[in-house]
């Protein structure tokens, strides 16, 4: 291993290609992690692989495996949960319906914070 | 003097590779679509007239939502490419430094590499680093650094989807032979490669006059450092030097052929006029020079789409060069007027050119002296 590190980013401003920055930058994230996908994918492949050069694995029985109910239903539950983990954006705002939504400016918090109980700082 | 990847990091850069891929076959095909159908017509409309050029094409065409998400995921990919090449080549530096060290203390092919560090790097390299590689061509980290070099090289097939082939020296074998088809005649003694970088172009020169001198000349060390090697383990003499293409302090009337390949869209508009004086300069009387370059386009959306690289990719100093007439700046430097011209070189193999998908030439320009 080198102990001389590479700069990662170029000189250079960025352009801005959408009406709002942190959609560039989202944009520039969902396309990282569609990268980073698709190299887990080549690797489940490559495993997959080795595992049969190796006659520990067939691929074909692989992809007609058949589950029991109880591991059908394991299986359901995890994919269910990712799915609202990764999804919790969405869901927020029903999973603490007391929060009133996210746009909050803190505003109506600080003034109880800082004692103003006819709440003024809301307002201004 | 390649870096080896792990499986994860071949991948990546299959990953970054591919998705280009897309972009240029599946996404930027629909460009002309949204611009034939709704950014053109919308714009008569409005004014009564067609796009009269590249700037307005541009202006309108940034406000496409279309243009918009192709233009930021292809600015992604470059982005990607340089970093999927970046952390293998600095985990392995040391061992490919010392690569570099052994294999330049050999010099087994008996070519050579001056370096001068007090040479300056032009403005128009450390202002942006050119088409996003950080660091760009010139920047050294540490001692006999090799990075930019092992960098470039790595991440160019990537860039161009392989389309140089598997030596990245398909550029040079197209200007070589659209050398051996202008001048069947000519037998070149003393030959200059401008702007060498890695060497990638320079070696088909070297290989198919072997009896010539082939001098290599670049701003960038790390770059020359790993061209010098590569060479030398190719077993292709070539004498690499760091030197400034617009003023390379050789004799005059030195060379017989002097030349460059894809190198005069990263200079600026005054080091073009200077590099191509220095051309004149450097020639024998009968030399010849030829600059090699990318297309800039034909109409303003060609133009546009071409000046996607100076607004997006770090190529700034290129936004000039659309407008600039070759051959006439030839002419003002010295080269008489009937030996001055544009031509195109035929690619060496089938090349799908991001916008010019078809017939597609590289631009050159041609003087004799």
């Amino acid at each position: 291993m080198s102990d001389t590190r590479l700069n990662r980013v170029a000189k250079g401003k960025r352009p801005l290609y959408f009406h709002d920055p942190a959609t560039d930058k989202l944009m520039g994230i969902v396309i990282s992690l569609v990268g980073e996908l698709a190299v887990t994918r080549d690797r489940l492949d490559a495993l997959e692989r080795q595992l049969e050069a190796d006659g520990k694995l067939s691929r074909d029985a692989l992809d007609s495996i058949e589950f029991d109910e109880a591991a059908t239903a394991e299986r359901d539950r995890e994919r269910h949960d990712y799915i609202r983990r990764v999804m919790r954006i969405v869901t927020m705002e029903l999973e603490r319906p007391d929060t009133e939504g996210v746009t909050d400016t803190f505003s109506s918090s600080l003034a109880e914070l800082m004692g103003d109980d006819e709440g003024n700082a809301a307002k201004s | 003097m390649h870096p080896r990847f792990t499986h994860d990091e071949q991948a990546q850069q299959d990953f970054v590779r591919d998705f280009r891929r897309y972009l240029k076959q599946d996404v930027m095909p629909g460009i002309r679509q949204v611009y034939d159908s709704k950014v053109a017509p919308a714009h008569e409309r409005q004014t009564g007239k067609p796009f009269d050029n590249y700037h307005e094409v541009r202006r309108a065409m940034v406000a496409n939502d279309y243009y918009q998400f192709w233009s930021a995921m292809q600015r992604r990919s470059q982005e990607l490419m340089w970093e999927s090449v970046l952390e293998p080549t600095e985990r392995q530096l040391d061992a490919l430094i010392a690569e570099f060290e052994s294999i330049a203390s050999d010099n087994p092919a008996g070519g050579s590499l001056e370096l001068d560090a007090n040479l300056p790097i032009p403005r128009y390299h450390t202002a942006h680093d050119i088409h996003l590689q950080p660091g760009a061509y010139h920047t050294e980290h540490c001692a006999n650094d090799v990075a930019a070099g092992a960098v470039y090289e790595a991440g160019l097939p990537i860039y161009i989807d392989g389309e140089l082939g598997p030596d990245n020296d398909r550029i040079g074998m197209a200007l070589l032979k659209f050398y051996e088809a202008e001048f069947p005649d000519a037998r070149p003694q003393k030959i200059l490669d401008m702007g060498c970088t890695v060497g990638n172009s320079t070696l088909p020169w070297a290989r198919a006059w072997p009896d010539a001198e082939v001098h290599a000349i670049d701003v960038a060390a790390p770059c020359l450092r790993y061209a010098h090697a590569k060479a030398e383990l190719a077993g292709v003499p070539v004498h690499y030097s760091q030197r400034n293409a617009e003023c390379t302090g050789y004799d005059a009337e030195s060379f017989d052929l002097v030349m460059s390949h894809i190198m005069i869209h990263e200079t600026s508009k005054s080091a073009l006029k200077n590099i191509i004086a220095e051309s004149y300069r450097l020639l024998k009387p009968g030399g010849v020079m030829l600059h090699l370059d990318v297309p800039r386009g034909q109409e303003p959306f060609g133009q546009f789409m071409s000046q996607w690289e100076v607004y997006n990719n770090n190529e700034v100093f290129a936004a000039h060069l659309t407008d600039v007439n070759l051959a006439a700046l030839a002419v003002s430097v010295g080269f008489a007027t009937d030996k001055a011209r544009m031509a195109g070189a035929a690619p060496y193999t089938g090349i799908n050119h991001a916008y010019n998908t078809r017939g597609f030439m590289w631009p050159t320009l041609v003087g004799i002296k």
